[in-house]
């Protein structure tokens, strides 16, 4: 009964997302987008309900919980009017043999990659560290939570100021398989890897070309550590998951008229709300978005700023991220401790930190090693090899905020790390590598975005038949 | 011998279309270099790692779990390390004992979730770490304990006398 609950609850809300997605004219035919979207935001909604109604009812009761939420918010999706039509616009393709190329090499790495998570899983079953010792710990207390209150808050455990979507997902997966089987945290693991790079590549294909999206897609896939992240439990790449779909909604939006990126704007509040509900690293992403968009705004001289029918409506975003604010800020200052980062710090201590220059090299070092751990030569040589020309400056500008809100996190990274009260090459040493993994998607999708793309500099053999991206009424530097 | 014309499909080849090409052949030359560089050593590793046993922690967790029965479901529990000294989190200073200790304790709760796992003696069911990694004998509490459960590698269930 519980399976079938869990099963209908996951389905429900990810047909939910899929009748948001389906009032984007052109994001219909994208299927890999579609399902990856609808897969991780699905299962996060249902952790992050399950999870908090877990604390106080009872894993069971918040699960039914889930389900009755899943009742005001279809018939309040299923109010919105579709104005726009089902047709989809034509693209350029690129020659064969660069399609079956990059086809190929996508595979082969999807395939090897697949392996190796398969292999990261049977060594590890229960996950990493942190894996077992929080995030499904916790879910074994919310999995067999049948009083209000569940001890997740005892001193005897740790990280207690953790939010629970990921332990709730993971929790509302046991109730249904009947067990604390390690296959649910390996599964889910799985999802959100997988959705990661469906994201990332189907949004560049979506907003630019096949091809790109299959590029965006190798790079991600080459990234070392990624599946292997992505194996080891933690929440970093479902956090990964939400913080690149937020900005790629995002995007979307700011490319279409105000009124056709309502919904992808309500998308992108409800990715933003759950990745504040997978980390505390998510409450920093939405000071980061707050900076990177409307700090943007506002630099802009007013005479350079798009007219109000061409700007984001932000009004679906604010209101669906604040109904998901509100739960976790009970959470927060209710119920949870506070984080270990701030508890029991004195001000001295912290400033005396602040004034150490050496920590800013170190810091500063490590963030150089860790990110020479990623391909960043890789993308870097495909946004010189394909970036200069027609359009991309236009493509930047448009990409630009996004851009200064992975800034943003990055300083944000880099001022925890001065300020941690922590041994500071230990926690470089254990949290860098995953810091730097939860933009780095994000991070491949925008500069993938915004490069040309080999249709455009190498007609395929439709050339000259199929509609021309300027005839189609989006200009070459559009990202749409 | 006459040449038998081409009807050209595309662009004909010229200088812009060299240098387009060159520049996607060099993104597209990036990407498979960098697929290949990443799976060079992980792939024969993880085809090797499937020979291998699961780590022993999987095994810890399942031997603990076999206690679930003996432990009240919602109440909580002690226990006791021989390690000295002693942290609650996996933050230096530390020793490779200390850890190793840390470990068993956060996967003995792990294993007996719903139940508190808590450190000390004063429970009537206490958890007793005695493994070897920190001494070759096992060095029981001195009076009024009894043995409910051995999991092995040191790892007992203690029961005050005269019941929970």
């Amino acid at each position: 009964m519980w399976a079938l609950l869990t099963a209908a609850i996951t389905v429900g809300y990810a047909v939910l997302v899929l009748r948001v997605a389906k009032h984007v004219s052109d994001l219909r035919g994208h299927v890999a987008l579609e399902a990856a979207i609808a897969l991780g935001i699905g299962c996060g909604l249902l952790g992050c309900l399950t999870g908090f109604a877990a604390l106080y009812i009872g894993s069971g009761r918040g699960l039914l919980a889930a389900g009755v939420v899943l009742v005001p918010a279809t018939l309040l999706v299923g109010r919105m009017k579709d104005p726009y039509g089902a047709t989809r616009m034509p693209k350029e393709s690129a020659p064969r043999w660069l399609n079956g190329l990059l086809c190929c090499a996508f595979a082969g790495l999807v395939g090897g990659d697949l392996i190796e998570f398969l292999a990261a899983a049977h060594l590890h079953p229960l996950g990493e560290w942190d894996a077992w010792s929080i995030w499904n710990m916790h879910a074994r207390f919310l999995f067999a939570a049948h009083v209000p209150r569940v001890p997740l808050f005892s001193s005897a455990l740790t990280n207690r100021d953790y939010p629970v979507l990921l332990p709730g997902l993971v929790a509302a997966g046991w109730r249904a398989t009947g067990q604390a089987a390690s296959g649910v945290p390996i599964a889910i693991a799985f999802g959100f890897t997988a959705a990661t790079v469906g994201v990332v590549a189907g949004t560049v294909a979506w907003l630019r070309t096949s091809t790109l999206g299959l590029l965006a897609g190798i790079v991600l896939l080459s990234t070392r550590t990624f599946v292997a992240q992505g194996a080891s439990q933690y929440a970093d790449i479902p956090l990964a998951f939400f913080l690149a779909t937020t900005v790629a909604l995002l995007t979307a939006a700011g490319a279409r008229a105000r009124e056709a990126g309502r919904p992808l704007m309500g998308l992108a509040g409800v990715a933003a709300g759950l990745a504040a509900w997978t980390k505390n690293e998510g409450l920093l992403f939405l000071c980061a978005i707050g900076i990177g968009y409307f700090g943007s705004a506002l630099l802009l001289p007013l005479d350079r700023r798009l007219p109000r029918e061409r700007q984001r409506d932000w009004t679906p975003f604010l209101a669906i991220l604040g109904s998901l604010l509100l739960p976790l800020l009970w959470f927060k200052l209710a119920l949870a401790p506070p984080s270990e980062l701030v508890a029991g710090r004195r001000g001295a201590a912290a400033l005396a930190q602040f004034a150490t220059w050496s920590r800013y090299l170190t810091v500063a070092a490590a963030f150089v090693r860790t990110a020479g751990r990623f391909p960043v030569i890789t993308l870097g040589a495909i946004a010189a090899a394909l970036g200069p020309g027609h359009g991309w400056r236009s493509r930047l500008k448009q990409a630009a905020p996004a851009w200064m809100t992975v800034a943003a996190i990055l300083v944000g990274y880099f001022a925890v790390y001065i300020l941690t009260p922590f041994d500071l090459a230990w926690h470089l040493r254990t949290a860098l590598d995953r810091l730097f993994m939860q933009v780095w998607p994000t991070i491949v999708l925008l500069t993938v975005v915004t490069v040309a793309a080999p249709e455009e500099l190498l007609p395929g053999p439709n050339y000259g038949r199929e509609g021309q991206r300027d005839q189609r009424g989006a200009d070459a530097g559009s990202l749409a | 011998m006459q040449a038998v014309p081409v009807i050209p499909t595309r662009p004909t080849p010229g200088a812009a279309v060299t240098v387009a090409r060159l520049r996607v052949a060099g993104a597209v030359a990036a990407s498979l270099i960098a697929g290949l560089a990443a799976h060079r050593y992980a792939f024969p590793d993880a085809l090797a790692s499937f020979r291998l046993p699961s780590d022993p922690q999987a095994a810890w967790v399942r031997r603990a779990s076999a206690w679930r029965d003996l432990v009240p479901p919602q109440g909580t529990v002690g226990y006791l390390s021989r390690a000295h000294p002693w942290s609650d989190t996996l933050v230096p200073p530390f020793d490779t004992g200390v850890v190793q200790a840390l470990v068993r304790y956060k996967l003995v709760q792990y294993a007996l979730a719903p139940t508190l796992v808590m450190r000390g003696a004063a429970f009537p069911i206490v958890v007793g770490d005695f493994s070897g990694a920190l001494g070759d004998t096992v060095d029981l509490p001195k009076e009024g304990w009894s043995v409910v459960g051995n999991a092995g590698d040191g790892l007992l269930l203690l029961e005050r006398r005269g019941g929970p």
